[in-house]
């Protein structure tokens, strides 16, 4: 009994002394769930789109999340996160999107997410409405001054309209996330999968090339 | 033919050198050791006095294992070479007489080599001073090629190493549950080989520990004893594997006499051999599991 115990006491100083000493480790911010993002990131003006996501390891998963955080006109920021599966899943069909703004008067946040820009769109600080003369629809036109955070929205040839935040706003009162007008954002969303460079879209089950591995048990220098 | 001729020339050269610095080792050693061990310049009669002549082969041995890693560079010139291969040896052969002179303090403290060699003529004693010989050596070429020609940093790496395993040598009586004293006192030549084993296995569990780039002493220091402890959580699950699968029905430790805090070892017990290769099993196949398993891309960056 003395000698399992001692192993226990082995096996807790092994995982404790390489949970200290791995610096990557140590760094990685743990979000269990999307109320705890608030109390993470605390500036203002603040919008979060989940820009990838990956489950690592074999048996004890970790599930890592890459936020981009914009922050009015300032560079926006990359930050990779740790969290539980359960948050992981619920997370998974809102890639690409907001989902997480804070407004930096009042500091009023909102976790409910929404098409990426939206924390923008209709700020007059960032753009202005045009009418589209063949489609008839006010449209988002960004100015050339905020064309540092709008290649992160991965809109592609999307343009926002009016009609589309409007019924953003709506579904925001209403507490439901929203994917667009015609669920164009999103895991299933086609303008994210065809513009979002995330790996949980290009990562491929397998990508071992197993001719040339096996074929390498039948190499031979030449004599 | 003159170039052929005048490279065997430079090579026996170099064969002489390595003769003398050999024989320069018999007396550091005589320094290096205290008064009661100066039977190092002593003649050796090995039918006479097998286990004085295991003893002195042992060390030889030891330092031939050392050095057996060195290359001569001669583009600097001959002398260079030579010069850069007195100064190695010669820190080599101080390192390891007082790596031998801790670890026998450690593992030997109640004996001392004159009675036991001269007058006993104990085997059982030279074949654990065998053991520490090998062992010291391993580990000093192994520190020698990670110092990549430092002399600090091989110095920094001995000093490290000598505390591990003169750790590690103390665990002998817990891990094995045999009395060291006992087994020399009572001449067992099978528990002997026991602890040979059971030191070279530290050796390797310890060097395979090793293989780290020296970029900051700490970060040495810290990483290798993650590895080691890993091995300490994986040598136990090796060998208790191998003892269920081939149903070797003595277990690791064997208990301790009633009500006594000494453990008490049967002198007719052969187990030391089976002990000291299975020790040696395990301690390879933990070897592999702490330092040759690579995950390479298996926890990609996010």
């Amino acid at each position: 009994m003395n000698r399992f115990l001692i192993y226990l006491l082995i096996i807790f100083t092994y995982l404790g002394i390489s949970k200290s000493f791995y610096p990557n480790k140590q760094v990685t911010i743990s979000i269990p769930n999307k109320y705890a993002i608030s109390s993470v990131f605390k500036n203002a003006p603040l919008s979060i789109i989940l820009t990838d996501m990956d489950e690592v390891g074999l048996v004890m998963k970790t599930y890592l999340m890459k936020y981009l955080l914009i922050s009015g006109y300032q560079e926006p920021i990359s930050v990779t996160i740790k969290t539980n599966k359960k948050f992981w899943d619920e997370s998974k069909k809102y890639i690409g999107m907001s989902i997480f703004r804070r407004k930096e008067k009042g500091n009023v946040a909102s976790t409910i997410p929404m098409p990426p820009g939206f924390h923008f769109i209709g700020d007059s600080s960032y753009g202005y409405w045009k009418i589209n003369k063949k489609t008839k629809q006010k449209e988002w036109i960004f100015y050339r001054s905020s064309s540092k955070i709008i290649r992160h929205f991965h809109y592609g040839d999307y343009t926002p309209t009016h009609k589309m935040i409007k019924n953003a706003r709506i579904s925001l009162k209403n507490e439901k996330p929203f994917f667009g007008l015609n669920n164009e954002f999103g895991l299933d969303g086609p303008i994210t999968r065809a513009y979002l460079p995330a790996k949980i879209f290009t990562k491929k089950s397998n990508e071992v090339d197993y001719k040339k591995h096996f074929l390498r048990f039948f190499n031979y220098s030449s004599l | 033919m003159n170039e052929i001729f005048d490279k065997l020339l430079i090579k026996i050269l170099i064969t002489s050198f390595i003769l003398f610095i050999i024989f320069s080792y018999r007396y550091i050693q005589k320094i290096i050791l205290n008064r009661s061990r100066s039977f190092a310049l002593k003649s050796i009669y090995p039918q006479k006095n097998t286990s004085h002549a295991i003893h002195v082969a042992s060390r030889i041995l030891g330092f031939a294992i050392i050095l057996s890693d060195f290359s001569f560079f001669l583009s600097d010139g001959l002398f260079m070479a030579l010069f850069d291969f007195f100064l190695y040896s010669i820190t080599l052969i101080i390192l390891y007489g007082l790596s031998l002179y801790v670890f026998e303090s450690i593992a030997l403290y109640n004996f001392s080599f004159e009675d036991e060699i001269y007058k006993r003529k104990n085997i059982s004693f030279s074949t654990i001073t065998f053991g520490l010989s090998i062992s010291s050596a391993f580990i000093l070429k192994k520190i020698f090629f990670i110092a990549q020609g430092s002399i600090i940093n091989l110095f920094f790496l001995w000093l490290f190493t000598t505390v591990l395993f003169g750790f590690a040598l103390k665990t002998y009586n817990i891990i094995l549950s045999k009395n060291l004293n006992q087994i020399i006192l009572q001449k067992n030549n099978y528990d002997s080989i026991s602890h040979v084993g059971f030191s070279w296995s530290w050796t390797l569990l310890i060097t395979s520990a090793l293989d780290i780039e020296i970029n900051s002493y700490t970060r040495f220091m810290t990483f290798s004893i993650i590895q080691i402890i890993l091995s300490i959580i994986i040598f136990p699950i090796f060998h208790n594997g191998i003892n269920k699968i081939f149903f070797i029905r003595k277990p690791m430790t064997v208990k301790k006499s009633v009500q006594s805090t000494t453990y008490i070892t049967e002198p007719d017990d052969k187990s030391g051999i089976n002990d000291a290769l299975l020790f040696l099993a395990t301690a390879y196949l933990t070897s592999l599991i702490t330092s040759q398993v690579h995950f390479g891309s298996f926890y990609p960056p996010l």
